[in-house]
């Protein structure tokens, strides 16, 4: 038990002298090329969006991602399926027979997402171009967008529209389930 | 424990100094469940605590999981008393990893595949609640050329503490634009029921053709099992095919399986068909089958999206076939979606005069009632079973309400088993509730309450794949 106490301790005291970092990455691509976080970095603020081909509320967020994608030209929509190898086709098809504009990545070992414990799709972060992240939420529900753009606005510094400043108002984004801000 | 205990410090010691270069990142799960069904335990308590450490090319990560006792997902396994191996306190992931340009080293808990996971993969299994992962030393070359060589160890399903063993490497290589050929060797020692040692070599080859709209996927793979115990030497094969075309609004997609002799733990054959069905509820896929797959895809207007889904499959003497069938539309309007789906899946296994069929409509929408987001999800079910000359159906409907109340997010959902329309009544039912609620900034509160089948549920935005429960349960999952 002193073990796994001082082991605690431990991880949380470095927990609060961490940064909060995306971890880089090298994943395949649609067409099996390695991407590098390194890659996509330092154009814009960048959204990491973890899926899966069985998520309905994954697929539900994809308009609204896209979006976002076409209203902010800084801004990169990255997707990265952790479907099983043997679901991925479906994933892909999915993605290319709907003319979205993501970068879309695949992790089927889950090799980033264990990194970031993710466990339950979706599960989004938030980076800036330095890849510190700014913000990361699990599950999506239509508004949720709304918390995303506005901390897409913030760091892309263009200055609040009367209507926004979701992150205090957040009229019909009730209903996100978690909110980090870092 | 010692010297684990040791290093741990140690390298916390080090990354404490370069704590500029530290990463670091947790999730802490604590669940409490009171089963309200016949168990003489009744209330269990599971905590997971994983975290993960990075710095500069160094990784490092544990989960330690306590589960007191650990809850089992089948309805068979109830404990009738307290058993004191289902007392678990363990460090249940460690790994350790270095990476510097395209090279990579992994220790401890691995998550791998070579290609498709025909020959070889390493994985936790969600939707079954098992872990397939290796214990092993991994090293990777993933720049043009990707290699990768594995050699580790996993408990045996035979004899607890006692490993079965796999070894192999694979390699692939971009010989022209859009063109890659790969290549597995693996080996695999199984320790059986009677403390026997079997052998399987398992050699595959695959060729990846990617150009313009055109995606093409081709492994073939070939296995010899030996010093197997009161069997002779036995060989199997395996060939998947696939291919997937884009021509503007419309896509369409074929695929063809054929596995002879050709199952074992460590892989994770692919399908051919929509749901991922197999051949026979009875036996693992791998052993005996083949089957084809088509399906098409195409955008109307940008709105709409149809699909549909086809395959079948069968065993070499045709006394065991399948058939799958999915058929989609899906609607966008404006912040609306709407989705609508139809699935049909039918078995016959002639030996044990048997067939059974289900097919399903499923009804997904997604609106705003008063600025309010809600989701809606209804299915209804109708199975059709037939054991010689007795014949049985019953229908399975289901419908669910997700929908949010400032920061609380709430689910309710009901399914039932009704023999027929006249018995609805007194027919079963299984009703639940689902909260969520951010308590802090990083810590979520989840209640459930009520009963449910299991598998894969969404519920208040999330998905996961769940046991078959009836009771209560509080989950507060933490983050760091």
């Amino acid at each position: 038990m002193k073990i796994i106490v001082l082991t605690l301790i431990l991880i949380l005291t470095l927990s609060l002298l961490a940064a909060d970092s995306m971890p880089d990455f090298r994943l395949p691509n649609m067409a099996g090329e390695n991407v590098s976080l390194t890659s996509l970095l330092g154009e814009g603020p960048i959204i990491i969006d973890f899926w899966a081909d069985y998520c309905q509320p994954c697929k539900v967020a994809m308009p609204y991602l896209q979006e976002l994608l076409e209203k902010y030209e800084d801004l990169k929509v990255v997707l990265i399926s952790i479907d099983a190898p043997r679901a991925q086709n479906r994933a892909k098809n999915y993605l290319r027979s709907r003319n979205y504009d993501f970068i879309s990545l695949f992790d089927p070992e889950r090799s980033l997402a264990s990194r970031l414990n993710v466990s339950n799709p979706p599960h989004t972060f938030i980076i800036d171009q330095e890849g510190e992240i700014v913000y990361s939420h699990v599950g999506f529900e239509p508004g949720t967008e709304k918390v995303y753009e506005g901390y897409i606005r913030e760091l892309l510094g263009i200055e609040d529209e009367p209507e926004r400043s979701q992150k205090e108002h957040c009229g019909s984004c009730t209903d996100h389930n978690e909110e980090e801000e870092r | 424990m010692k010297l684990r205990l040791s290093l741990l410090l140690a390298l916390m010691s080090v990354l404490l100094f370069g704590q500029n270069n530290l990463q670091i990142n947790g999730i802490n799960e604590a669940q409490f469940v009171y089963r309200t069904v016949p168990d003489s335990l009744n209330t269990y308590f599971r905590n997971s605590f994983g975290f993960n450490l990075g710095y500069r090319d160094f990784r490092f990560g544990m989960k330690f999981n306590s589960d007191l006792p650990r809850y089992s997902n089948q309805e068979t396994e109830l404990l009738g008393n307290l058993d004191a191996n289902r007392l678990s306190v363990a460090w249940e992931e460690l790994y350790a990893g270095y990476s510097k340009d395209a090279f990579s080293i992994h220790v401890g808990t691995t998550a791998e595949t070579f290609g498709q996971g025909i020959s070889f993969r390493s994985y936790e299994d969600l939707e079954f609640d098992e872990d397939h992962r290796l214990e092993s030393f991994l090293l990777k070359y993933d720049n043009k050329l990707s290699f990768k060589a594995i050699y580790g160890a996993i408990e045996s399903e035979n004899y607890a503490g006692r490993y079965d063993l796999a070894y192999g490497s694979d390699i692939q290589y971009p010989v022209m634009e859009g063109l890659r050929l790969g290549a597995s060797a693996m080996g695999y020692r199984n320790l059986g029921a009677f403390g026997h040692y079997s052998f399987r070599d398992v050699f595959a080859t695959r060729a990846i053709f990617t150009h313009g709209n055109l995606d093409t996927y081709a492994e073939f793979a070939l296995s010899k099992s030996y010093r197997l115990q009161g069997s002779d030497d036995s060989d199997g094969s395996a060939i998947y095919l696939n291919a997937d075309y884009f021509w503007g609004d419309l896509s369409i997609g074929a695929a063809y399986k054929r596995y002879d002799d050709f199952s074992f733990r460590l892989q994770d054959l692919p399908l051919a068909n929509y749901h991922s069905e197999t051949l026979s509820d009875l036996l693992a896929s791998g052993l005996d089958e083949e089957g084809w797959q088509l399906r098409a895809g195409y955008a109307l207007m940008d709105d709409f999206y149809l699909s549909a889904d086809y395959a079948e499959a069968w065993d070499q003497s045709g006394d065991l076939r399948m058939n799958d069938l999915h058929l989609a539309i899906d609607a966008y309007r404006g912040a609306d979606f709407y989705q609508l789906s139809w699935s049909h899946i039918e078995k016959v296994d002639d030996l044990t005069r048997t067939w059974q069929k289900e097919y399903y409509p499923t009804l997904v929408t997604s609106f705003a009632v008063k600025g309010r987001p809600l989701t809606l999800t209804g299915e209804f079910k109708t199975v059709e079973k037939q054991q010689g000359q007795a014949t049985s159906s019953h229908y399975e409907p289901m419908l669910q309400a997700d929908f949010g109340i400032k920061k609380l997010s709430l689910s309710l959902g009901v399914s039932s088993w009704w023999q027929d329309f006249s018995g609805i009544m007194d027919s079963r039912y299984m009703p639940n509730i689902e909260a969520k609620y951010p308590l802090f900034e990083h810590t979520d509160l989840t209640l459930f309450a009520g009963k449910e089948a299991g598998g894969k549920v969404c519920r208040n935005g999330i998905c996961r794949y769940v046991a078959p429960f009836e009771g209560l349960k509080a989950e507060l999952s933490t983050r760091f």
